[in-house]
């Protein structure tokens, strides 16, 4: 809903025009913010427009399509002014408001003056650098011609839908990638640009790349070239899994690349265990590609802008500081900085720290959200001004529950807390804080020493604690427990349970923050014993001062490990060396460090002494005369050796055997591994399947401690966005039930991806909550009588629109496929019927159009896994694979039938889609 | 409830070969909530069929109920222009409508399963097989008769492995597990100490069809 244009409410200049840049923009206009967004270049967009969707069968989560939404939704937000080919290049300071001066200089032709604004505050957003491996020669980066970095991959594939070779174009057989190109490199083995952190990026867009490969052309070979591969979320275990059966690893660093014949690439590296080749310490492999995995670089300008806006630098070049006291990213007053030119980031953690910031900086205007709340989650700004007839209005409450005193729940509580909302912090323990309180120690990557890092940590959660304490719009529930959430958004009841005796809270919205649900998995290798313990026995052990001579940590037992655990192990094994003497050795299949800081504490857990073990196939466990005994095979040499330890610390973590509180909110649709939040890329950055239930920090995924501090910030710019105006408007058009038709079969229910639909007892029909519906009509087409209608959508308007079509029918998912044709130009050319969701598409309406003699009907909505309303492009796909073998067993070509996944930014795949 | 789920369409289109003019007939109780045989399963069975062609024209309705003869007046039109019915309804409905129509090839869309339970969107499972001498009372709550493979009445036999049942292990749970487990919850174990005597199965289908009169409502 567009809000009143602005009176005086603040302005805020945000620079940079890429992903964080224009989320940023987009939040703080969306709330009534006077934004000016500059970007240098010709258009908004960044590295993140150029880069190509990665789905393969399904969506793999590259995020590329929701940059594409910001950047598009962007353009229309009231309040943001765009200024393109421009750069700032002087920024005064002044007391007062619009403290800020700031002069921009428009470049181009034809040739305009520098002009200035004014603003309350200053949003660096500058972005980033790709590594640039041509000052590398092994790489051949620049003389072998079918030697490309992963940045031209992402544009290959983004303009042709298809990655091919430079040399001819062609479709490459044989695939390699080489990881870690710039980045992780020690100081001695170091040219030019290159750097020792990990760029935290490259595992996942590569792998991405890989698996998108393999899809289009089976019999491709894919070999990696890795040290470590990085787990970057919750359902990495799967997908990885995945990568293994259909790729190739090889744990070594290629050293020379030449070119061969007929534009292959041979590449010299020394071959791991397991590659045969014994007695061979180098060898060379021919390859049709390789992409280079290059890593994330400061942009060129960040000493300019750190000199001008007078920000630090850290240690890489990268925009600020990165320890723990350093977030919200606050550099002195009225500047913050985020995304990539605070260090590496996907996609996803540079939105998530955009609104994050957006949090802090709506809190400081003292003026945002008095435009009411939007309920259609994660969808453009609706611009058509609400009118009389067809809008609805709804007064919400303003308050909040947070679930969970960690320190994901306590930012979200004193983001909303600072925006003006009553809030309900309900904690199961006793003190705050969570993990990072119960173990500091355990957080050494967040400091240049281990000692400095735990203070920095316990400094933080002092601060956080006494804000809490002393803002009176906070109360604190301790030894309490959220046992169901009711209601929707807007007007939940929230039942907590504390000694038995249990209570109900009313609030707008309620962020889950209660932590990754998972549990140690030591207990399954005989821990009890005294001599193998889980990560808290040894925190127990080591303030006991009860260490003995000879500890193992062991790692990735049950299933891989996130950046977290690796934290811990790290943490643990560097202050067992020095503060303890003990021999310490470390076993995992991958050392996870994609966040800033781990690299470092990487390095310094060896220099103190510590001896990682990298395996491929786990560990083997055993009791022998007192002592525990490791047989591990090393991955590099292949040499298996058994050691005897005193001390045997099983770090792993895992999803309980059991179910996990997935049940806690009625309709909530969890992710995997027992995450809150549902896997599908509009649920960022911390959406839940349930409009006005958030999920926030581990509760969510892989997080470590600052994705946590930053969650709750970006958690609580949602909710104001939702709950500050105190009302919501939306057109007055969610899906309707006929309840003398309904036959209670409770599909619906059931099926609603958002909890939206419920069972009115007295009319004794399905009743759909017209503030939770998202207008997705899944419902309306898996209704088995036909009593569910979506307005404009309804059976009989989508027969008329499917009949007399004699060629190609296409119905068009109005989130990918439509965009995709617009920017393909197919325009009127293709008769598209647009459809909400491809999940609205009704086998009936599908059989309607092919009986009025359309030849072929296909349905082309979002990649599974990347879907609106998250599980509407896959029930697409499963009701045209089954009505495509119905027709083909009915003596009909099954092929008349057909779904295609798209994504908003793959006009070319559209084009080809249309064609065919 | 009843619960069915559709014939294989080439099954169904064998039935129909020879037949020029057919009526897709749902039905809207049991087999509209299983996803079988309601509004929507009949207008896609008798689009299917339309576009398999053969010159053949197909009509479409769905009743209340085709286990009751009175639903089938607001079809008796299109019927009597059809030379087969189509049924969308379990057994008993199909048969009905044999009944209601006797001049009419009435052919089955549907393999009816079970008496069952809708185990979450899309899922069901076996719990009744109406044998007419329920002793879920006795047993925590859970069906011996039904839940164990053999419908053993005193415990489990030799093939009950962690819980799960020989038959197949990787989707049926040991029946009598569940018992034992339930009865333990509730502090009931001992019950299971008294024999249970063989089952009169003449209560059941082995006794022929049943047939069910209730005289205060019945034959006056």
């Amino acid at each position: 809903m567009a809000g009143k244009r602005s009176t005086r409410r603040g302005t805020v200049l945000v620079v940079g025009g890429g992903i964080a840049g224009a989320t940023a923009a987009g939040c703080l206009g969306r709330a009534g913010i006077e934004v000016h967004l500059v970007e240098k270049e010709e258009d908004i967009g960044g590295h993140a427009a150029a880069m190509g969707c990665k789905a393969a069968d399904t969506c793999l989560r590259c995020n590329v399509c929701v940059a594409g939404e910001t950047f598009r939704g962007v353009r229309g937000t009231p309040n943001v002014r765009l200024h393109t080919s421009t750069r700032l290049t002087a920024l005064q300071r002044n007391g007062g408001p619009a403290r800020f001066k700031a002069t921009l200089t428009p470049g181009g032709r034809p040739r305009r003056k520098p002009f200035t604004i004014r603003a309350d505050a200053v949003v660096l957003a500058a972005g980033y650098a790709p590594y640039n491996p041509v000052e590398n020669s092994a790489f051949g980066y620049g003389s072998i011609a079918n030697v490309v970095t992963g940045v031209e991959a992402e544009r290959r594939l983004a303009e042709q839908n298809r990655i091919t070779r430079p040399s001819d174009g062609r479709v490459p057989e044989r695939v390699a990638f080489i990881q870690c190109v710039g980045s992780r490199t020690e100081e001695r083995y170091r040219r030019a640009e290159d750097t020792d952190y990990c760029s935290a990026v490259c595992c996942s867009y590569a792998l991405r790349i890989g698996r998108r490969i393999v899809q289009q052309a089976a019999e491709s070979k894919i070999t990696f070239f890795y040290m470590d591969i990085q787990n970057f979320g919750k359902g990495f275990n799967a997908f990885y899994a995945r990568c293994k059966d259909t790729m190739r690893f090889v744990r070594s660093r290629p050293c020379e690349l030449r070119a061969g014949r007929d534009g292959a690439v041979r590449v010299k590296y020394a071959p791991g265990a397991g590659e045969g080749d014994e007695g061979r310490s180098v060898r060379e492999e021919e390859f049709d590609l390789v992409i280079l995995a290059v890593g994330m670089r400061p942009p060129a300008d960040a000493a300019a802008l750190s000199a001008m806006l007078d920000v630090p630098l850290d240690e890489h070049g990268f925009v600020g500081r990165q320890g723990a006291d350093a977030f919200p990213a606050l550099h002195g007053e009225g500047i913050y900085v985020a995304g990539a030119c605070e260090g590496p980031k996907d996609i996803a953690g540079s939105i998530a720290q955009a609104e994050a910031v957006s949090a802090v900086i709506l809190g400081s205007l003292d003026g945002g959200g008095r435009a009411p709340g939007d309920i259609l989650m994660n969808r453009p700004l609706d611009r058509r001004r609400p009118g009389k007839a067809g809008f609805m209005r709804r007064a919400v409450r303003g308050d909040v529950v947070v679930a969970g005193g960690g320190v994901a729940g306590m930012q979200a509580a004193l983001g909303v807390a600072r925006l003006g909302h009553p809030v309900t912090l309900v904690h199961a323990g006793g003190d705050l804080g969570g993990a990072a309180a119960a173990a500091p120690g355990m957080l050494a990557y967040l400091g240049g020493d281990r000692k400095a890092a735990a203070d920095d940590v316990r400094r933080v959660l002092a601060g956080l604690c006494d804000e809490l304490k002393g803002d009176r719009r906070v109360r604190i529930r301790r030894r309490t427990r959220v046992t169901a959430v009711e209601g929707e958004l807007g007007d939940f009841t929230v039942t907590v349970s504390a000694n038995g005796r249990s209570a109900n809270l009313r609030a707008g919205a309620v962020v889950l923050a209660t932590g990754a649900g998972l549990e140690p998995t030591a207990a399954r290798l005989g821990a009890g014993a005294r001599n193998i313990v889980d990560m808290t026995g040894l925190s127990a052990r080591m303030a006991a001062g009860d260490i003995p001579e000879r500890v193992a940590l062991a790692t990735d037992l049950a299933c891989e490990q996130g950046r977290a655990v690796t934290a811990q192990v790290l943490s643990a094994a560097e202050a067992l060396r020095e503060q303890f003497k003990a021999e310490v050795r470390v076993y995992c299949s991958s050392v996870r460090v994609a966040a800033s800081g781990l690299e470092s504490l990487y390095r310094r857990a060896r220099d103190a002494g510590a001896v990682i073990t990298k395996t491929d196939a786990r560990p083997k466990i055993g009791r022998r005369d007192g002592a525990v005994a490791i047989t591990a095979e090393d991955a590099v040499t292949g040499a298996a050796v058994t050691e005897e330890f005193d001390l045997v610390v099983a770090a792993d973590l895992a999803p309980p055997a059991a179910g996990t509180a997935g049940g806690l909110a009625r309709g909530l649709k969890a992710g995997p591994e027992g995450a809150l939040q549902y896997d599908d890329v509009w649920m960022l950055p911390a959406l839940t399947s349930r409009p006005g239930v958030f999920a926030a920090g581990a509760a969510r995924g892989n997080s470590e401690y600052r994705d946590a501090l930053t969650d709750g910030l970006a958690v609580a710019q949602r909710i104001h966005r939702l709950l500050g105006a105190k009302r919501i408007e939306a057109r007055d058009d969610a899906a309707g039930v006929d309840a003398d038709k309904c036959v209670l079969c409770l599909t619906c229910v059931r099926i609603c991806p958002h909890g939206a639909i419920g069972i009115d007892r007295e009319a004794r029909a399905a009743s759909v909550s017209a503030v939770a519906c998202q207008r997705c009509g899944l419902c309306a087409a898996e209704c088995p009588a036909g009593a569910i209608a979506l307005p404009g959508f309804t059976d009989a308007q989508m027969a008329a629109r499917a009949s007399g079509r004699r060629r190609l029918t296409v119905f068009a998912c109005e989130n990918s496929a439509l965009p995709a044709a617009e920017a393909a130009g197919l325009g009127a050319k293709a008769d598209l019927i647009r459809v909400p969701c491809a999940g609205k598409v009704d086998p009936r309406t599908v059989l309607q159009a092919l009986e009025s003699g359309a030849r072929k009907v296909l349905i082309v909505g979002c990649h599974p896994g990347s879907c609106r309303y998250l599980q509407g492009a896959g029930r697409a796909c499963r009701r045209a694979a089954r009505l495509g073998a119905m027709l083909a067993k009915a003596g009909v070509d099954g092929s008349r039938v057909e779904f295609a996944g798209i994504a908003a930014v793959e006009p070319q795949r559209m084009k080809e889609l249309v064609s065919t | 409830m009843i619960v069915a789920e559709q014939k294989p369409i080439a099954e169904i289109a064998g039935y129909l070969d020879g037949h020029k003019r057919v009526l897709v007939l749902g039905c809207g109780t049991c087999v509209t909530v299983c996803l079988a045989g309601g509004e929507r399963e009949t207008a896609q069975i008798a689009s299917v069929l339309r576009l398999s062609g053969n010159g053949r024209e197909i009509l479409e309705n769905t009743i209340e109920r085709q286990c009751d003869a009175e639903f089938f007046d607001a079809v008796a039109d299109q019927a009597a222009g059809c030379d087969a019915i189509l049924s969308l309804a379990c057994g008993a409905g199909a048969q009905m409508v044999a009944r209601v129509f006797p001049e009419k090839p009435v052919y089955p869309a549907l393999n009816t399963k079970f008496m069952g339970t809708n185990d979450g969107a899309g899922e069901w499972s076996e719990n009744c097989l109406a044998c007419g001498d329920c002793k879920l009372g006795v047993f925590g709550g859970i069906c011996p008769v039904t839940r164990c493979s053999k419908s053993l009445a005193n415990g489990p036999c030799g093939g009950s492995a962690d819980g799960r049942c020989e038959v197949d292990p990787q989707n049926i749970e040991c029946g009598w597990q569940l018992i034992h487990d339930r009865l333990k919850a509730l502090g009931k174990l001992d019950a299971l100490s008294e024999i249970a005597a063989p089952r009169d199965w003449s209560k059941t289908h082995s006794g022929g069809p049943r047939r069910l009169s209730r005289e205060d409502v019945a034959g006056l």
